[in-house]
């Protein structure tokens, strides 16, 4: 009786303020719309960069004329650093055959003597693939004298670790702007049913409805226009990524990957803004004074 | 029941009640009486708790002024009937609807409201006119609707603010007649008013007067 009651007042309540409720859903649709995109957005570009940083490596190089044992040895140490997840050994010989494949000819017909050093390419652990964990590595690096030279893409790294962590600054902060507002006009929205039904809240009062009795049709819908907003900007979203996006022919764009329970999140995240929104709207203008 | 002690009320700087004794005991019928604005709605509200004495304490039934949370108040209403002048009916709902409202809102089973919704109507004499809507009815009409709506829940205690305010003498009559058949079955009734033919029709009421911030029993 009571939530049959409650939700039919919600009902009444969304005819009767039409256009605001419109309104607010129109702009937490907006509001859902953009932070799932830039949730889309930044995942992947999150995933390419990660993509990216598994490339990174270090490649040092060693000085001519150590023994197996001694470059075994080196190898043991650079192992042993936190950092490191893994040591490939390039000899002078298979050097010289990268070479070969890249520059389609044999060093030994430029040259009577292999020039090229051995090396090791050196692979960082996942949390240390930054500019920071590669300069500790380098840093360890050079202490040892049977290595030559550190080779790394200092620049490369700074670059991306910058623009993500930019990207990453904004999206959040566009979220809850986005989020903020929508709050606000949900707020509005509340506040004009409440006022349109200010003399059936008085009776309510007069024949002693609990307040969280009043407040409920007022919250339901809230939670409506929430779950409303939710479901279009997840159906519009859905669509993007499936009908749109595919049409284009670009690698880049049509592998985009959408995040485990995305969607089921969208719409929690409307119907969270639009709870917080009504309940935020009831506690303010629903009062206890019957008389004015 | 209802007991004033030493109540003070104030609104800023405009003194309403001082040091004010009453009390009304069960099943009677009590009027107040007074100029506009000496403060016969004031004293209502004290009663259904919408405002509280600046020294003193109003004790309700169980409720006392000084002890009740805000969250307790609605079921001091459920226990109270409250009539205004201006009816305070619900334009888009029927008579049924209207006075069933006032079970809704304490969660009652669908079956429960039915049957006592009819009795209150039977009881004001409006059960042949329970789907016609607010406006369709005329001023009496339409309180009678309110003061089923008061009673369906079976207070022990109805307040009635000028409830014949906008009524001709004849449809007064009718609710005051009505008013006391109710109060014959044990229910007490305070009833705030400036009109002295009403309350020449209720011979054992009790009559008082507000006059100097304080109440005067006159009869």
């Amino acid at each position: 009786m009571r939530f049959r009651y409650a939700f039919k007042e919600a009902m009444s309540g969304f005819k009767r303020s039409r256009l605001s409720a419109f309104a607010s859903i129109f702009v937490l649709f907006v509001s859902l719309l953009s932070m799932g995109t830039f949730v889309i957005v930044g995942y992947n570009v999150n995933r390419l960069i990660k993509m990216i940083k598994e490339k990174i490596e270090i490649e040092v190089f060693i000085k001519d004329g150590r023994t197996k044992e001694q470059i075994d040895s080196l190898k043991k140490i650079v192992k042993s650093f936190d950092e490191v997840e893994d040591v490939i050994y390039i000899s002078k010989e298979e050097a010289a055959k990268i070479f070969e494949k890249e520059f389609g000819e044999d060093i030994f017909s430029v040259l009577d003597f292999n020039p090229l050093p051995a090396s090791f390419k050196i692979k960082l652990k996942e949390g240390f693939r930054t500019s920071r964990g590669v300069e500790s590595v380098v840093g360890k690096l050079r202490k040892i004298p049977d290595f030559e030279d550190v080779k790394y893409r200092r620049l490369l790294l700074r670059i991306i670790e910058r623009r993500f962590q930019i990207l990453s600054w904004a999206f959040l902060g566009g979220g809850i702007l986005l989020s903020l507002i929508s709050i606000l006009l949900i707020v509005n929205t509340i506040r004009l049913s409440i006022y349109a039904k200010r003399k059936l809240i008085k009776i309510m009062q007069l024949v002693g409805a609990t307040r969280g009795f009043i407040m409920l049709p007022f919250l339901i819908q809230g939670l409506l226009q929430g779950l409303i907003a939710g479901i279009l900007s997840a159906m519009i979203i859905y669509t993007m990524l499936r009908v749109v996006i595919p049409q284009f022919p670009d690698d880049v764009v049509s592998s985009v990957n959408i995040p485990d329970l995305f969607f089921p999140a969208l719409v929690l995240l409307g119907l969270v803004l639009g709870f917080v929104g009504s309940w935020i709207s009831a506690r303010k203008y629903i009062t206890y004074k019957l008389i004015s | 029941m209802v007991e004033f002690n030493n109540v003070s009320v104030w609104f800023d700087d405009n003194l309403v009640f001082k040091d004010l004794n009453f009390k009304v005991n069960d099943g009677e019928f009590v009027f107040v009486t007074g100029p506009t604005g000496s403060g016969k709605s004031t004293l209502l509200r004290l009663i259904y708790m919408d405002i509280f004495p600046n020294r003193g304490k109003v004790i309700v039934g169980r409720f006392d002024s000084r002890k009740i949370k805000k969250r307790q108040i609605p079921y001091l209403r459920r226990r109270l009937g409250i009539v205004f002048q201006d009816f305070k009916l619900l334009d888009d709902r029927n008579v049924f609807e209207n006075v069933a409202f006032a079970l809704y809102v304490t969660g009652a089973k669908r079956k429960e409201i039915n049957r006592k919704v009819l009795m209150a109507l039977t009881e004001v004499g409006l059960s042949h006119k329970k789907n016609s809507m607010p406006d369709e009815l005329s001023g009496g009409e339409q309180q009678r609707v309110a003061i089923a709506r008061a009673i369906v829940n079976e207070p022990f205690l109805i307040l009635a603010d000028e409830p014949t305010g906008n009524l001709d003498p004849d449809t007064s009559t009718e609710i005051i007649e009505l008013l006391k058949r109710i109060n014959l079955r044990g229910t007490s009734i305070i009833m705030a008013t400036h009109n002295y033919s009403i309350i020449e029709m209720v011979k054992d009421a009790k009559v008082f007067q507000i006059s100097n911030h304080t109440l005067v029993q006159i009869k």
